[in-house]
């Protein structure tokens, strides 16, 4: 899968599981609600079936005449007895603070049913009965909602994997369209490009002509198309080829790199200074090495202004690369490493350079420094 | 003439033998086997508190009517309506107190442990 279709995936998942989840978790806290509510009506119904017979066992106390009249008491349940002027008369328990007017009232977890008598059997106005909330329904129900939510949630996470999969698909054929014609036109770059770079050192060896500086400049643009069939070619098989990692000299392949930029380095009339510390050695594979060492060159000449410097530092520790370009300000510094970024528009190139060295960095876990200023240079130091 | 005779009538009557609750309400109810507990039922199966029963009660004694009666109808035509009570309006209400504290049903009534 590709990063940016994956990227793109987990996007559409993110938003397309908040708003599934939110709508989901809405509906079943409105469902949770109502059926919390309809739990707690069932208690009260049970609390005022126990009145009603509580009133039938009181009028056969009325009506008993012994000395001793023995007051119902119930397990599930405490009752009291209340006169028309809310004086307490009896009961298993002494209520206080309540209010007479309303029939239920939930206090610290425990529901309260005061049911008006008539007529006064006893002497009773007012039955107050109390019991306290079975709390069982009640966590049952958040289980099983909690439950449902998870369900919901992995239902929905594979639901949405394969519907982001489907709408990413066709974004992924135009990318591997793009990625096969660009391998395609790299492929057949390559061989017209091999041959002029041949004939052109040919040229300078077997003949002595006139147009020198023509044939630098054919020298230039080839070597050009050269780096750019490299980089794309890298690009396209970055997550493919398998990359030989061991110690190379990296002094040797810095200087022939920068003779390789030699005639570039000539025609912008560019001052070069080279602090090159003799064999050393980093472990890396010898094609990153190239195209990290290339492209920092080529960013350095190519953003360079007529006459400028360019300064090459390496040593045990870093590699650094100096130049007197056109610079970046902060906000270009925050995208340098975006693929198609391209400092100057007026420069040629894909924009594909530093999204190679950031691949190449992040993979060694080297560590990049970039100080630029506008109008006054870039140096990118390396340190491994 | 006839007011302070009668006056003396009731002074006499009041002073006369038991100055009390059972002397005085008690005494004739028994010999009348009139069910006290009973009619104390009927008052608290109307009025249901005792500060209500007891001013009704008094308010009855004092001017006895077949409207105010806790009795049925039937009842006062075949024994007829009480005489009004002759007492003081303390006294009254101390013998109504004692009357409503002697046949109180929330006294008989016991939490039976197990």
């Amino acid at each position: 899968m590709l990063k940016s279709e994956k990227k793109s995936l987990f996007r559409f998942l993110i938003i397309y599981m908040i708003t599934t989840m939110a709508l989901f978790t809405l509906a079943t806290t409105i469902f949770y609600i109502f059926e919390k509510h309809w739990l707690l009506d069932v208690q009260k119904d049970a609390l005022k079936l126990n009145a009603e017979s509580l009133v039938v066992k009181i009028r056969q106390l009325h009506l008993d005449d012994s000395d001793k009249l023995i007051y119902p008491i119930e397990d599930s349940y405490k009752s009291a007895l209340f006169d028309i002027d809310k004086n307490y008369i009896f009961g298993d328990f002494r209520p206080k603070n309540i209010d007479f007017k309303i029939p239920f009232e939930i206090k610290d977890g425990v529901l309260y049913h005061i049911k008006p008598v008539s007529p006064y059997y006893l002497g009773t106005a007012y039955l107050v009965l109390k019991k306290p909330i079975n709390q069982a329904p009640f966590e049952r129900l958040l289980w099983t909602i909690s439950l449902f939510l998870l369900f919901a949630f992995f239902v929905f996470s594979i639901l949405g994997f394969f519907l982001g999969k489907l709408f990413t698909a066709p974004m992924r054929q135009s990318f591997e369209k793009m990625n096969r014609f660009i391998q395609d036109t790299t492929h057949e770059l390559n061989t017209p490009i091999s041959t002029i770079l041949t004939n052109i050192e040919l040229l300078e060896t077997l003949y002595e002509c006139d147009g020198k500086q023509e044939r630098k400049r054919i020298e230039i643009a080839s070597k050009t198309l050269s780096r750019l069939y490299d980089d794309l070619t890298y690009i396209n098989l970055n997550h493919k080829h398998h990359r030989d990692i061991k110690p190379i000299n990296i002094s040797t392949l810095l200087d022939e790199r920068i003779l390789y930029f030699d005639s570039m380095i000539e025609a912008k009339k560019i001052t070069l200074t080279k602090q090159i510390d003799k064999d050393i050695t980093i472990t890396i594979d010898e094609n990153d090495a190239l195209r990290l060492i290339d492209n920092l060159l080529s960013n350095a000449i190519k953003y360079n202004r007529q006459k400028g410097l360019l300064k090459v530092i390496l040593d045990a520790k870093f590699l650094s690369i100096e130049d007197s370009g056109i610079g970046m300000d902060k906000k270009e510094l925050e995208v340098i490493f975006r693929r198609y970024q391209r400092s100057n528009q007026s420069e040629g190139g894909f924009g594909i350079g530093m999204d190679i060295v950031n691949q190449i960095i992040s993979f060694y876990k080297f560590k990049i420094d970039i100080e630029s200023k506008k109008k006054k240079g870039t140096k990118v130091s390396i340190r491994w | 003439m006839v007011k302070i005779t009668g006056l003396l009538l009731i002074v006499l009557l009041t002073l006369d033998a038991s100055e009390n609750f059972e002397g005085t309400c008690l005494k004739c109810h028994n010999a009348q086997k009139i069910p006290n507990s009973l009619i104390y039922k009927r008052y608290l199966l109307k009025y249901s508190s005792k500060e209500k029963i007891k001013a009704i009660m008094v308010d009855y004694l004092k001017n006895p009517t077949m409207q105010k009666s806790i009795m049925p109808p039937p009842f006062i035509t075949k024994f007829g309506l009480k005489k009004k009570v002759v007492l003081s309006d303390a006294m009254l209400e101390k013998y109504v107190a004692e009357f409503v504290k002697k046949y109180d049903v929330g006294k008989k009534l016991i939490i039976e442990k197990y």
